[in-house]
């Protein structure tokens, strides 16, 4: 017999920002779901924040965040939910999984390859390999339609449910059980995050080929400087790939200001509020300086560069003086450090 | 009130203003984007926004009509303002809460005054928009392929120019105007306040 079931899935929509940050709204809609009440803002930014700096020492560019550090900060993580990762060899097994989640009142929470499905769903970023999360809420095996929710494409609808197989290779889909009175997450607790951020400014780490903290801004500056003194056209590919990876370094600190605005109005603490505002202006800092890489290689004008260099070394400045600032406001401030 | 209307066309170095027939030779935002001319007021006249007058640019096919900041120093007559007036917008900074700040420092002699600076985008989402005050809302964008009023995101593209005003400390002499070098904030025309 052919099944039809559709379940309710609200879009997770904060104050209509442009959703740069996929997985963390789709997977705030899926929670949305099992516990309406819940419109959490601070998990929310708290799951996108991260203030570390990276840089590939080989290819020597600046990075944005790598998906694993954003991920292991995601809203499961967060509110201290463990999902079961659902992997099957066959798609008919994964079906039934997803078959199963749904009939049983859930939602399912998949990983696919946003690229196979030619569909206004997925309509940016379609590079091959490029993974998107959604919401499954539902299917009509009659029609061939399987009922959809992408946050950040505010997209609520649906997809033929033939097309599942292609896009779900290789992915997994969440089991996970919403504990019944998750409700507001607690700023202490985005406050942990701030000093585990801020440690990661300070320390200097290397995973292979990539250095992260305010070491890894120094490389930065450094190779831009390299980078002029060598002149010629192959500039031009370096600036744009830089341009490229630099599109998470601005959004972060914006989205820990937000965080810490948020915070700063829960504790009342007006240096809070100051720090959000420092970290919202290195935001758009950087959101200038990252412009600056695309005018410049769209113009073939490397002229710009050495203005580059002069931000991204004030820009160094100010962000070693904020992890300083704020690591020692932390040391003092323990009675909110948890 | 007394006014002065600062003359900026030595320092524009951007051409964010096309006409219809050469849509492609205009360029706001380093995408190929710019401002509809037949939807803004007459180029090289007086216009008022908000009681406040500003010589509109002039403007000629392709040829510079703003200033992107990158560090222009303005220089103004010797006198003491109230205000400094802006017009203008920013360009890309829907993705970073849609609006640009920075800082101006005001000159006079061997003192200065620093202050910010914020321009919204001149493309922002209806939620960017509040707590702005237009100047003018064109309804429609120029692009290198024609024009258009809604993104293929699904978003709006309706080019505004911001009005901006800055309170100046009436004490000093102001002999010029230094700007950050922002290249994201573009500048059409400033109007200076006379104190009283």
């Amino acid at each position: 017999m052919q099944k039809k079931v559709k379940k309710e899935v609200r879009i997770y929509d904060l104050e209509r920002r442009p959703m740069y940050y996929g997985c963390s709204g789709t997977i705030m809609a899926a929670l949305q779901y099992a516990n309406p009440t819940l419109s959490d803002q601070l998990a929310y930014y708290a799951s996108l924040m991260s203030w570390s700096f990276f840089f590939d020492d080989t290819k020597g560019i600046p990075l944005g965040i790598p998906a694993g550090e954003l991920m292991h900060r995601n809203l499961f993580h967060l509110y201290g939910i463990t999902p079961d990762e659902i992997h099957r060899t066959s798609f008919n097994d994964l079906w039934s999984e997803i078959e199963s989640l749904i009939d049983q009142n859930r939602v399912a929470v998949a990983w696919v390859d946003a690229n196979d499905v030619n569909d206004k769903a997925f309509h940016y970023d379609k590079v091959p390999g490029e993974v998107e999360l959604m919401v499954i809420h539902g299917y009509d095996q009659k029609s061939d339609q399987l009922y959809i929710t992408v946050n950040p494409q505010r997209f609520q609808g649906s997809i033929p449910l033939s097309c599942l197989p292609a896009i779900l290779k290789n992915t997994v889909v969440y089991d996970y059980q919403v504990p019944e009175d998750l409700t507001v997450w607690p700023s202490s607790k985005a406050w942990g995050l701030v000093h585990s951020d801020t440690k990661g400014m300070l320390n200097r780490q290397k995973f292979e080929t990539i250095e992260t903290g305010l070491y890894a801004m120094d490389l930065f500056a450094k190779e831009i400087a390299t980078r002029i003194d060598q002149g010629g056209d192959s500039i031009y590919p370096w600036m744009e790939k830089s341009y490229e990876q630099m599109a998470f370094i601005g959004p972060q600190r914006i989205v820990l200001a937000q965080t810490l605005w948020l915070v700063a109005a829960r504790e009342r603490s007006e240096i809070i509020g100051d720090w959000a505002q420092a970290f919202h202006r290195l935001g758009q800092s950087w959101e200038v300086t990252r412009n600056m890489f695309f005018k410049a290689f769209k113009k073939k004008n490397a002229s710009i560069l050495p203005r580059i260099h002069k931000r991204v070394d004030e820009l160094l400045a100010s962000e070693r003086q904020q992890a300083f600032l704020l690591r020692d406001s932390l040391i003092e401030e323990k009675s909110i450090t948890t | 009130m007394s006014y002065v209307m600062v003359p900026l066309e030595d320092h524009f170095n951007n051409a964010g203003i096309s006409f219809s027939k050469s849509c492609h030779r205009g360029d706001f935002d380093g995408l190929g984007n710019s401002f509809p001319a037949e939807e803004l007021p007459a180029f090289g006249k007086k216009v008022e926004f908000n009681d406040t007058p500003f010589l509109f640019p002039c403007k000629s096919d392709g040829a510079p009509d703003n200033m992107a900041l990158e560090g222009q120093q303005i220089v103004v007559p010797h006198a003491k303002y109230q205000t400094l007036a802006v017009l203008g917008a920013s360009d890309s900074a829907r993705y970073a809460d849609g609006a640009f700040e920075d800082y101006i420092y005001f000159c006079s002699g061997d003192k200065q005054q620093t202050r910010s600076l914020s321009l919204k985008d001149w493309i922002c989402i209806a939620e960017q928009r509040a707590g702005g005050r237009e100047a003018l809302r064109c309804p429609f964008m120029n692009t290198p392929s024609g024009q258009i009023s809604r993104s293929e995101k699904g978003y709006d593209t309706l080019p505004t120019l911001w009005l901006e005003e800055i309170a100046l400390d009436a004490k000093d002499y102001l002999c010029s105007i230094i700007f950050p070098d922002n290249p994201c904030m573009h500048i059409f025309a400033i109007t200076l306040r006379l104190h009283e």
